[in-house]
């Protein structure tokens, strides 16, 4: 078995967290299907599972951990330039 | 099935330790040297600076000298201290343990107390090695959790890991208590989904809010340009990192130091002092916390670390889980589990977490951790203030 480039951490995410920094166009296999990169993404970084349209919700630990802000297709980096948090938004001021 | 000492209130240790408790640091020094030659003999060493008075080093102290994993206790006085020492050592006869107190000043001085506080603890050892053991089932068992030196790689292996180890001893009815309300800081609401009542939701809501407005007012921010460099994008997914360490079991109550779950189930320890700061941060390192945790009534601390911290406890074993490959690697001999290994991409969370699992039994039963084997029993308690529990923070 090829060594993993990704944990998942509940089958309902959309989102992964790379383990090894990964080049744009390699490809990550995941259970059930293989994902091309479409950016470089660095260790401890988010990549879309599936495409992700503004307005959804990103999914990881199983939970709601922000919004998508651009819409960005499976194998993006998501981060901080297209998802905000959720939390700062309903309740801080 | 464990095998456990059987205690006078029902509840059963996983060690029969002797504790040498100091009442202020004007007996620290007695009471080290009391204890220094038997540190590898179970003898442990726990105390409070003093020397104003506080209930919750008075409740601390008791909590420590009867918990479940304590055969004996002596206690060492200067004489003129306020912390209670005729109220703790009542507390120890009460819960049947052996106990003596020695008062420097009426003793003749530092060399006699030593002396004679050397002898106590021999006569205990020799007494303590005759005590028979009896079964016990893992649901007796209680379980702490806190992580320390968090780095990039705690909140997607060793935490996780955790949270499926509580998981699955949830599941066999032990009980298990997880803490550091101040990193649960935007994470709040979705814990409160995992409430096992609508009040208890509302009631860990507020318990986070007490951190946030503590923290804010100690002039802390929780959320870092370093943390966006690591990966993380909101405060919500970086708390999820430290409180993943709780699993998805419901959660069924509110904790506060000292104060012992009294049915089975998962706790979230609250450890930020009630009213203004008034003595400083919460907790001034992780073993302040783990001193809780264990004064909750914890048998032993699972202990999540990425950048690698050594430390063990007095009262109870410490395990620690690294979740940084290159940190165990550096750090092996202090390490009992290696969560880092899941980063180098040929094994699972859930591989890892059955690991722990058989770990924690085996500890249990008697084996010794690499903090217990190094002979790290580090331990703090300082002053604080706490309120007493609200309605609905414990079940039925």
């Amino acid at each position: 078995m090829a060594k993993s480039k990704i944990i998942i951490l509940h089958p309902s995410d959309n989102v992964g967290v790379i383990i090894s920094d990964v080049k744009k166009g390699e490809s990550i296999e995941i259970s059930g299907g293989i994902i091309k990169t479409i950016s470089d993404i660095t260790f401890g970084h988010k990549m879309a599972l599936k495409n992700l349209s503004k307005g959804e919700k990103v999914k990881k630990y199983g939970v709601p951990i922000g919004i998508i802000t651009s819409n960005v297709d499976a194998g993006g980096h998501v981060h901080i330039h297209n998802i905000e948090s959720l939390y700062m938004k309903q309740y801080t001021k | 099935m464990l095998r456990g000492y059987l205690r006078k209130d029902g509840r059963k240790g996983i060690r029969n330790y002797t504790l040498v408790a100091y009442t202020v640091e004007c007996a620290h020094h007695v009471a080290r040297e009391i204890q220094y030659p038997f540190r590898d003999k179970g003898v442990h060493l726990i105390g409070f600076h003093g020397c104003a008075p506080n209930d919750y080093a008075n409740q601390m102290m008791q909590s420590l000298c009867t918990h479940p994993n304590v055969g004996a206790v002596l206690i060492v006085s200067l004489g003129c201290e306020n912390l209670n020492k005729e109220l703790l050592e009542e507390s120890i006869g009460k819960a049947g343990l052996p106990v003596k107190t020695i008062t420097i000043q009426k003793s003749k001085g530092s060399r006699t107390s030593i002396l004679l506080g050397q002898e106590w603890i021999q006569e205990q050892i020799e007494i303590l090695k005759e005590v028979p053991t009896v079964h016990m089932a893992v649901e007796e068992l209680v379980v702490g959790t806190i992580c320390g030196g968090s780095d990039a790689t705690s909140g997607i292996t060793a935490n996780p890991v955790i949270g499926k180890v509580f998981d699955s001893i949830l599941a066999q009815k032990a009980t298990a208590i997880f803490e550091e309300t101040g990193e649960l800081i935007g994470c709040e609401h979705i814990m409160a989904e995992r409430a096992s009542t609508p009040e208890l939701a509302e009631l860990l809501i507020k318990t986070v809010n007490k951190a946030k407005d503590y923290y804010l007012k100690m002039g802390f921010g929780s959320f870092s340009d370093g943390n966006a460099k690591g990966g993380l994008s909101t405060i919500e997914e970086k708390s999820m990192g430290a409180y993943s360490k709780s699993g998805n079991s419901k959660i069924d109550g509110i904790l506060k130091p000292t104060i012992q779950p009294t049915t089975k189930g998962l706790f979230l320890l609250d450890v930020v002092p009630d009213g203004d700061p008034l003595f400083g941060w919460p907790n001034a390192n992780d073993n302040a916390e783990i001193a809780e945790l264990i004064a909750c009534g914890s048998h032993l601390v699972l202990f999540s670390t990425g950048r690698g911290s050594v430390v063990g406890s007095a009262v109870a074993p410490v395990i620690k889980i690294c979740a940084n490959p290159e940190t165990y690697d550096n750090l092996s001999e202090d390490m009992d589990i290696n969560a880092g290994k899941i980063l180098n991409g040929d094994t699972t969370i859930e591989k890892v977490a059955k690991e722990l699992e058989d770990c924690i039994i085996d500890i249990a039963n008697g084996n010794l951790s690499k903090s217990e084997e190094l002979l790290h029993q580090e331990f703090q308690l300082a002053y604080k203030k706490f309120n007493k529990l609200e309605p609905g923070c414990l079940p039925g």
